[in-house]
C-alpha cells in the first residue's frame, strides 16, 4: 500500500514538475522570425484531404519555437549542387536572401534526382530549414530530402531530417513525411537540433515539371558549442 | 542533278541533322491528349481492323492507316502492344521527308537555295517539334511539298506521271485533314497572284496546254486519282462508303469548332510564335527564318528577276505560305501546330532569301565570308533551340510549342500500376474518375479492368483510383477502404490523385529496391 502510494507522490511530483521545466526551456526560446515573400498563386485552392498528403493550410503558419540566439546560418553561404550548369539562374540565388517566385529569383537544375548542398563553414546546432523550391504556381516536389552531415561527401554522419520520397525512387529508404503544396511561405523543417556543417537537398521534379528548382534555403541555427 | 562532293556532303549534313532531331529518344516526352486519342483509334485499327471516320471530332485517316505497316514491321499486332515510339515514327519519317523533298526543288529554284531551304525545314524548332508528334502537320506538310513538286514538274512538261503524282499527293493531303481546304484556298490565291504579275507567260501557257492532245486528259486524271485515293481513305477501303459523305460534312463541323472553343486565341499569335520568347533561360525564336523568308519574297517579286523560272516558283510559295498565315490568324481557333504548313514554306523562301543576300554579298570578300558565318551560326542556334524544344524542354509547359502538354510526370502511372500489377495476384481494377484523364486510357491500354466516369459512382472503391483534384472532396467521404495516396501531374494546372489501397502499396513498396 505505501509503495503505492510512494508511487503516486512520485507521479505527481512528476507531472508538477514538468510543466514547469517546460517553462524553464521555453524560456531560452523565442519565436523564429522568418522574412516571407509576396504570395503568388491567388484563389481558394479546394481543400485536399488524403493521407500522406499535406492539407493546404488555411491563414498564417504556426509560430516556430527556436532556441534563443538562433539565426540564419546559411545567408550568403557557399552553395554547390550535383547540376554545376544550371541553365536558369545561379546557386548562389539559394542563399541570397531573395524569394520572390518571379522570374530572376530562381535557380533551375536539370531532371531526375538533383541536389543543392550549403556549407555554414561551422559546426552547427540546426533548429529549422526553410525551403522555396518554386511559388509562381502551385506544385508539388517530388523526393524532397533533407539531410545534415559535418562529412561534405555525405558518406558518414549524415542525419535525414526531412524524407517525403515514399517509393524509394532517391534510393534513401522510405520518407515517412508528407507531401506537400509549394507555397510563398517556404516548407519549414523541424531540424530537432540536427548537428552538422553541411545541408543538403535533394528533389526529383515536381507535378508540374521535370526541372528541379530552388529560390531560396534559409537554415537557422546556432554555432554548436 | 548533284555533282560536286561539297554539295553531297552538305546533303548528307543536312539529311542527317534532320534525322537526329527527329529521331532521337522520340518516346520519352509523354504523349499529348490529341496523340493518345490518335494512338488509340490506330491501336484499336491495328487490333481488330475497325475504323469509321468521324467528322465531328477527327481528323483525316491517313495517319492511322499508314501507321500500320510501321507498327506490323515492329512485330505489333494489338493495342496494347502499339507503342509510343511505332507511332511517333511516322511523323518522324514525314518529318524528314519534307527536307529531302525540298532538296528536289533544286530544279526550280536553284542548288543553293533548295539546300538552304532544307537546311532551313532540317533545323526549325517548330518543324522538328511537330514532326515528332504523333498528329496529321508531318504528312500534311509532306504531301503537300510532293504536290508542289509534281505541279511544277507538269507546268515545265506536261505529262501523265506528274499529272498522277499530283493527284495521289491531292488526295493524301484531302485524306488528311480538313485544314487541306486551306491549303487549296492558298494554293489558288498564289496561281491568280501569279497569273495577274504575269499574265503574257500564263496565257503562252495556256494556250500550250490547251492545245496540247492529252491536256484534258491529264486534268480528269489527276482528278480521278485524287478523288480515288481520298475516297478510299474516308471510306475504310470500301468498308464505310458513308465516310465519303462525311468527308464533307466535316469543313461545317470545322468552321463549328472554329468559333468559342478553349483554343480562341487573338490573331497576332501565330506572329507571337514565330517572333518568339525568351523562356528557360533562351532564346526561342524563328525571326531568322522569317526575316529571311521576307527577302526572299521581296527578292522574287524584284522585276529584274521577275522572268526566270525561280521567281515563279518563289512568288507561288510566298503567296501561298502568307495567304495561309493570314488564314490561320483570321481564324479564332488557333493551335501551334497548324503553323507548321505555312512555316514550311517560309523556310523555301529563307533558303532564297540567304542566298540573295550571300548574292549581294559575293563581290567583297570580307562582308561574304561575314555573311556565310553568321548564317551558320544561325542555323547552328535554330538547331541547339530545335534540339533543346524537343527534348529537355519538350514537356516544359514554359515552351511555347507544349501546348497543353501533358506533363513528364505523368509517366509515373504507367510505370506505377506495373509494379502494383506485378504484386497483385489478380487483374487490378482502376478507376479514373473526372473530366480530364486523357491521355491515360492510352497508357492503362493493358489493364482489361479500367474504368472511367466523369462523375464519381457511388462505389468507387478499387485497386487504384485516379482522381482530379478538384472532385477530392467528393470522393473521400464514399471511400471505405484505406489508400496510399500520391500526387501526380497530367498537364499544366492540373494535378491527379492516384490512389493505391493500402495492402497492395505495401506489397508493392516491398518489392522496391
Amino acid at each position: 500500500m505505501m509503495h503505492k502510494i510512494h508511487f503516486s507522490i512520485r507521479t505527481l511530483a512528476f507531472l508538477i514538475a514538468l510543466p514547469i521545466c517546460g517553462n524553464l526551456f521555453a524560456a531560452d526560446e523565442t519565436v523564429l522570425e522568418i522574412e516571407l515573400p509576396k504570395p503568388l498563386f491567388v484563389g481558394t485552392p479546394k481543400p485536399i484531404k488524403v493521407p500522406n498528403l499535406e492539407p493546404l493550410r488555411q491563414g498564417k503558419r504556426p509560430d516556430f519555437m527556436v532556441p534563443e540566439g538562433t539565426e540564419n546560418l546559411s545567408h550568403g553561404k557557399e552553395v554547390t549542387g550535383s547540376d554545376d550548369w544550371p541553365v536558369i539562374g545561379e546557386l548562389e540565388y539559394i542563399t541570397d536572401g531573395d524569394k520572390e517566385g518571379t522570374d530572376g529569383y530562381f535557380v533551375e537544375l536539370g531532371p531526375n534526382l538533383q541536389h543543392v548542398q550549403i556549407d555554414l563553414e561551422t559546426d552547427a546546432e540546426i533548429a529549422a530549414v526553410i525551403v522555396w523550391h518554386y511559388h509562381a504556381s502551385p506544385r508539388v516536389y517530388h523526393d524532397v530530402v533533407v539531410q545534415v552531415s559535418n562529412d561534405p561527401e555525405f558518406e558518414k554522419g549524415v542525419k535525414t531530417i526531412f524524407n517525403n520520397d515514399y517509393d524509394k525512387s532517391a534510393k534513401m529508404g522510405v520518407g515517412r513525411d508528407p507531401a506537400y503544396i509549394d507555397l510563398y511561405e517556404g516548407r519549414l523543417i523541424d531540424a530537432k537540433g540536427a548537428r552538422g556543417r553541411y545541408v543538403r537537398l535533394y528533389s526529383n521534379g515536381s507535378t508540374a515539371d521535370g526541372m528541379n528548382h530552388y529560390i531560396e534555403v534559409e537554415v537557422f541555427g546556432t554555432q554548436a558549442k | 542533278m548533284v555533282h560536286r562532293p561539297s554539295e553531297l556532303i552538305a546533303i548528307a549534313l543536312v539529311i542527317g541533322a534532320a534525322v537526329w532531331l527527329r529521331f532521337s529518344a522520340l518516346d520519352e516526352k509523354p504523349l499529348h491528349n490529341d496523340e493518345a486519342v490518335q494512338g488509340f483509334k490506330t491501336g484499336l485499327l491495328l487490333e481488330s481492323g475497325a475504323y469509321r471516320y468521324d467528322p465531328t471530332a477527327h481528323h483525316g485517316p491517313t495517319l492511322y492507316y499508314l501507321d500500320l505497316p510501321l507498327a506490323w514491321l515492329r512485330g505489333e499486332q494489338t493495342l496494347a502492344q502499339l507503342t509510343v515510339h511505332s507511332l511517333r515514327l511516322l511523323p518522324a519519317i514525314a518529318g524528314v521527308g519534307i527536307v529531302i523533298a525540298s532538296l528536289f526543288l533544286r530544279t526550280f529554284i536553284g542548288a543553293a537555295p533548295s539546300l538552304l531551304a532544307a537546311a532551313f525545314l532540317a533545323l526549325s524548332p517548330i518543324q522538328v517539334y511537330f514532326s515528332r508528334d504523333f498528329i496529321q502537320e508531318p504528312l500534311l506538310v509532306f504531301f503537300t511539298l510532293v504536290a508542289g513538286l509534281w505541279l511544277f514538274v507538269y507546268i515545265r512538261r506536261p505529262g501523265l506521271i506528274p499529272a498522277v503524282g499530283f493527284g495521289l499527293s491531292a488526295g493524301l493531303i484531302h485524306a488528311t485533314k480538313e485544314t487541306s481546304l486551306i491549303i487549296a484556298v492558298s494554293l489558288v490565291a498564289a496561281c491568280l497572284a501569279e497569273i495577274a504579275i504575269d499574265p503574257s507567260q500564263a496565257r503562252t501557257w495556256w494556250k500550250a496546254w490547251r492545245n496540247k492532245h492529252h491536256g484534258v486528259r491529264d486534268g480528269f486524271v489527276a482528278l480521278g486519282v485524287a478523288a480515288t485515293v481520298s475516297f478510299l481513305f474516308f471510306s475504310s477501303f470500301l468498308h464505310h462508303p458513308a465516310g465519303i459523305l462525311d468527308a464533307f460534312s466535316a469543313y461545317f463541323h470545322g468552321a463549328g469548332q472554329s468559333v468559342g472553343s478553349d483554343h480562341t486565341k487573338p490573331w497576332g499569335y501565330y506572329a507571337g510564335l514565330l517572333f518568339g520568347t525568351v523562356q528557360t533561360g533562351r532564346i526561342q525564336s524563328e525571326m531568322l527564318i522569317v526575316g529571311l523568308s521576307l527577302i526572299g519574297i521581296l527578292d522574287a517579286f524584284t522585276p529584274s528577276r521577275q522572268s526566270g523560272t525561280p521567281s515563279r516558283v518563289l512568288r507561288v510559295i510566298g503567296v501561298a505560305s502568307i495567304s495561309q498565315l493570314a488564314i490561320y490568324s483570321f481564324i479564332p481557333y488557333k493551335t501551334p501546330w497548324l503553323l507548321m504548313v505555312p512555316e514550311a514554306g517560309l523556310c523555301v523562301l529563307a533558303g532564297a532569301g540567304s542566298v540573295a543576300i550571300l548574292r549581294i554579298l559575293a563581290p567583297r570578300y570580307l562582308p561574304a565570308i561575314a555573311g556565310s558565318i553568321a548564317l551558320g551560326a544561325g542555323l547552328a542556334h535554330l538547331g541547339v533551340q530545335a534540339r533543346a524544344a524537343s527534348n529537355r524542354y519538350a514537356a516544359d509547359p514554359r515552351n511555347p510549342l507544349a501546348y497543353v502538354q501533358t506533363v513528364t510526370d505523368l509517366l509515373k502511372v504507367p510505370d506505377r500500376v506495373a509494379g502494383l500489377a506485378s504484386v497483385s495476384n489478380r487483374e487490378l481494377t482502376i478507376k479514373v474518375f473526372g473530366e480530364e484523364y486523357w491521355p491515360l486510357p492510352w497508357y492503362l491500354r493493358a489493364y482489361p479492368l479500367t474504368g472511367y466516369w466523369n462523375t464519381i459512382p457511388a462505389t468507387p472503391d478499387a485497386d487504384v483510383i485516379i482522381s482530379t483534384a478538384g472532385i477530392e472532396s467528393d470522393l473521400e467521404p464514399l471511400l471505405k477502404d484505406d489508400y496510399f495516396a500520391e500526387f501526380i501531374g497530367l498537364r499544366p494546372g492540373v494535378v491527379l490523385i492516384v490512389r493505391t489501397r493500402s495492402d497492395l502499396w505495401e506489397s508493392y513498396v516491398a518489392t522496391l529496391e
